[in-house]
């Protein structure tokens, strides 16, 4: 019954504070508002003038805090990584000086992986990063952050986290940066909570705003996504002659083209697949393609290379970056 | 002249505080400000009750009057002003004024009272104008009408008169900035 009766009340609150939603910013907490009326009138021959006494109100203060993600999008990083850094604005939007407790959650739904050993950095008043050596590292209880009313006042938050390895490129990782009031009763109590005595000064009371006292905003990382790099040679290596060096490109020569793929970065590159198709007037020389200094078949099979359609291809599958590999093949000029 | 005679009439009839009441009614006539002490002749009172918006047992919006208390940026706050007249002649040319508070705007339509004919000032309670009617200077410097939270001063000036042991209320609503 005495649940029943909570849950009404809570419900009844949100209600009557709907009207509020659009007021941000408001008259500061502890403000005394009064009001006073005065009358004249005649009586007989007498003019009077009558003021009333003041009818008074005090304003409570309401909790309120604004969180947003400053950064202008995904943080690229490598897989793995370290330091990596998303960047806050947590604002008091209350009407009265209110202290946050910060945290972070990176086991958020809807991403592929958990950033790690997360850390929260207070900064020096730049709104930019400028290393964990001169940025203040947070400490709950310690050093939370104590904001003026009515969005005056702003503080950005650093969130540093490391990126677990193995995660492939365009992967993304969120990390969520979590303020709450520490006026006790108020992080996690619905909008419109009364909290009696918690106010500014503690003669009046605290109301839990539209925002909750407990306001959170995710950071996504993602991983890059790798460059690779193709080099490509031609050397003429036989043109009949006994040559070695020197040799000439002349109708009949053989030419070894050689590919260099280089896979830069971190992380994996999947099904990575290199084709390169035989230039005209030139024949591919058959069980000449090869890998890394291995002969490839030049059919579809179990190998790595095959030449189909004038073609060759070669499927090097996923790859562990950084990594370099070499494709060669011959061809004669007709 | 005639007042001064017959507040010395007063004087020589009555207790020594009648004495007192009597000289600063007449210092009054000069500086109204002080009349305040002429209290005796018409009581004015003020109230200010929060307007609570709940949703009733069929979770429609309903609004109820509450105390004053938890109030917070934005809430609406209906003032009621009481005026009752305590001599034993009729009173006239009633005229009720209030500022509108600080940190507080007046909200449009809200000012109540029967038998009044309602203005509002946008300078302090220099000029007073119906609503409509005022105009207010934009940061151009071009003159713009000027809307309810322009208002400064609200003005009720009561009709009829007012009977020994009559009251009248007006009223108005204002939100908290």
């Amino acid at each position: 019954m005495a649940m029943k009766r909570f849950l009404l009340n809570v419900f009844f609150l949100a209600g009557l504070l709907l009207p509020a939603a659009s007021w941000a910013v408001g008259t500061g907490a502890n403000t005394v508002i009064n009001n006073t009326a005065n009358i004249t009138y005649d009586v007989g021959t007498v003019t009077g003038l009558t003021a009333s006494a003041s009818a008074t109100f005090r304003v409570d203060e309401i909790i309120a805090a604004a969180h947003t993600w400053q950064d202008a999008g995904n943080i690229i990083v490598l897989s793995p990584d370290s330091n990596q850094v998303l960047s806050f604005l947590l604002t008091n939007v209350g009407n009265g000086v209110e202290t946050f407790s910060l945290s972070v959650n990176n086991a958020i739904a809807g991403d592929n992986f958990d950033p790690l050993n997360a850390r929260i950095y207070l900064d020096n008043g730049n709104g930019i990063f400028d290393g964990i050596l001169v940025e203040t590292l947070y400490v709950p209880g310690v050093n939370d952050p104590v904001l003026d009313a009515n969005g005056t006042d702003a503080i950005v938050l650093f969130v540093l986290n490391d990126i677990p390895a193995a995660f492939l490129a365009t992967n993304t990782g969120i990390s969520r940066i979590i303020a709450s009031s520490t006026t006790p009763g108020a992080a996690g109590s619905p909008v419109g909570t009364v909290l009696a005595g918690q106010g500014d000064g503690g003669l009046i009371d605290a109301v839990v705003g539209t925002t909750t006292a407990d306001v959170n905003a995710n950071g996504t990382y993602e991983v890059q996504a790798n460059p690779v790099g193709l080099v490509k040679t031609a050397d003429v290596i036989n043109d009949g002659s006994a040559c070695t060096t020197g040799c000439s490109p002349i109708p009949g020569a053989t030419i070894r083209y050689s590919i260099q793929v280089n896979v830069i970065g971190l992380g994996i590159v999947e099904s990575l697949t290199i084709t390169d198709a035989i230039p005209v007037n030139t024949t591919y020389v058959a069980g000449t393609i090869t890998l890394d200094a291995i002969t490839m078949t030049d059919i579809v099979d179990a190998d790595a290379g095959d030449f189909t359609a004038n073609t060759i291809t070669i499927n090097l599958g996923n790859v562990n970056a950084p990594a370099t590999r070499t494709i060669t093949f011959d061809v004669t000029i007709n | 002249m005639k007042l001064l005679k017959m507040e010395i009439k007063m004087k020589t009839k009555n207790i020594k505080t009648a004495v007192i009441t009597g000289f600063i009614a007449i210092l009054t006539l000069a500086t109204p400000v002080q009349v305040q002490a002429v209290n005796g002749h018409i009581e004015i009172r003020n109230e200010v009750r929060k307007v609570e918006i709940f949703l009733n047992k069929k979770g429609v919006r309903q609004q109820r009057e509450v105390e004053a208390v938890k109030v917070t940026p934005g809430d609406e706050l209906l003032y009621t002003i009481y005026f009752k007249n305590t001599s034993k002649k009729a009173a006239s040319n009633i005229v009720i004024n209030n500022p509108v508070p600080k940190n507080m705007i007046y909200k449009n339509g809200s000012a109540f009272g029967s038998g009044t004919d309602i203005t509002f000032s946008v300078d302090g309670g220099k000029t007073f104008a119906k609503s409509g009617k005022l105009k207010v200077k934009s940061k151009s410097g071009t003159l713009q009408p000027a809307t309810a939270k322009d208002y400064t001063d609200i003005r009720w000036v009561f009709k009829p008169k007012l009977n020994p042991g009559d009251q009248g209320t007006v009223q108005f609503r204002a939100n908290l900035k």
